[in-house]
């Protein structure tokens, strides 16, 4: 994970500037915690933007609930790049905050207890979906990947059902007006095998939003699956 | 003849000073490390933006402890404050499987470097507490701790939260500087 080794200065150009472009978003203008302006650091696994203060707390939980990276002074891999893409601080707090009265003071809570509550006691994380971290799974299997990828990347086009496109998935991210998320294929040049991949890894962070606001994640199953 | 003994000692031992680096990948828990060293406390941190610099005084040893960035782009600058080095304090997030490969590349690369040839290395496989975390015979393995040729080194299993193996870590490097090492 991590590997400065495998991300070249070209694609590590291209990532600070799609992270420089979601900073810029108004979904991510304040820190997903504590809501100050101008968040600057991440936590890769829940898919959110903090801001330093917040991102020594979120490091003092461990990499089992947050794995904190800066977005100027860290080398990314695409996929926490595009789970970046895809979740974003609104879609985040959706989850996490579900449960939050509305006239919740978060100011009155110390910003470490806050966070504690957040997202180690699940306190007010929403009962429906599971999905809102690529904690397990996902990263496990991408590691893997990155080591036999160009045999993992044919497997993967191969066992990847056409028919799950999850066009839900991208309707609701339009609705909501969080960005919408896609490949970054035209701004990055993955090889061939890097794009399966990674196109791999987003079928399996999608999700679909019915009406009733049902969740169901999208196959396959085979390797993706959040705890 | 006991009193002659501990004067000679302290006299060649008392003032021995040495200048000692803690590195490692971010949020492995260096800065945390240092201050407990130092204050003996849990202190609250944020992600070290250039360096802390503290002076721990241990078993007639005065250490001027280093605890430099662990950030992707600013590990590159670890090697300004490689001159005159005596020890290396190399610390590892056991509970961050996905990233020891990581660990254990910049490890080596540390050991690689010219200035650093005289260092003796102290690895602290730190976070025990938290779930998941490798012992200390795991992290030996990842990160291949049995290609280190010509040096003094020693791995601990450390909690700088509960204050677990920092000091016994420490005892060992007094120890090895005291006997010449470094």
């Amino acid at each position: 994970m991590n590997g400065k080794a495998s991300i070249s200065k070209e694609l590590n150009a291209k990532h600070a500037k799609i992270l420089e472009g979601l900073l810029k978003l108004p979904e991510n203008r304040e820190c997903a915690d504590c809501r100050n302006r101008a968040p600057r650091w991440a936590s890769v696994n829940l898919g959110i933007f903090i801001c330093m203060q917040c991102s020594g707390i979120h490091r003092s939980l461990g990499v089992h609930i947050s794995k904190v990276r800066s977005t100027t002074l860290d080398t990314w891999l695409p996929d926490q790049v595009s789970f970046m893409q895809f979740m974003g601080n609104v879609k985040s707090n959706r989850h996490w905050e579900a449960e939050m009265p509305p006239n919740f003071d978060r100011s009155k809570l110390a910003m470490e207890k806050f966070i504690r509550m957040k997202y180690v006691e699940k306190r007010w994380a929403s009962k429906d979906e599971e999905q809102s971290t690529s904690n397990g799974g996902i990263m496990k299997n991408n590691r893997r990947l990155s080591l036999e990828e160009s045999i993992l990347a044919n497997h993967v086009v191969q066992i990847l059902p056409p028919i799950t496109r999850p066009r839900g998935g991208f309707i609701d991210t339009q609705k909501k007006n969080s960005p919408p998320f896609k490949r970054p294929s035209s701004s990055v040049d993955f090889d061939k095998s890097t794009k399966s991949i990674a196109t791999g890894n987003i079928f399996n962070l999608l999700c679909i939003y019915d009406d009733n606001k049902n969740f169901s994640t999208v196959p396959p199953s085979t390797w993706a699956t959040f705890d | 003849m006991g009193l002659v003994f501990t004067k000679l000692f302290s006299s060649l031992f008392g003032n021995k000073e040495a200048r000692i680096l803690v590195l490692g990948l971010d949020n492995a828990g260096k800065t945390t490390i240092l201050y407990r060293l130092q204050m003996g406390e849990v202190v609250s941190t944020i992600p070290t933006i250039g360096f802390n610099v503290e002076t721990v005084q241990y078993n007639n040893i005065k250490f001027q402890v280093w605890d430099l960035g662990g950030q992707t782009s600013i590990r590159p600058y670890w090697r300004c404050y490689f001159p005159n080095t005596q020890a290396i304090i190399y610390v590892v997030d056991s509970s961050d499987v996905d990233r020891l490969v990581i660990a254990k590349e910049e490890f080596h690369a540390i050991l690689e470097e010219e200035e650093l040839k005289g260092a003796v290395v102290l690895l602290f496989a730190n976070k025990q507490d938290l779930p998941g975390a490798l012992d200390d015979a795991a992290v030996t393995e990842a990160l291949e701790l049995h290609k280190i040729k010509n040096r003094q080194w020693a791995i601990f299993k450390t909690s700088a939260i509960k204050g677990e193996g920092l000091f016994e870590g420490l005892d060992w490097l007094s120890n090895t500087l005291k006997s010449g090492g470094g």
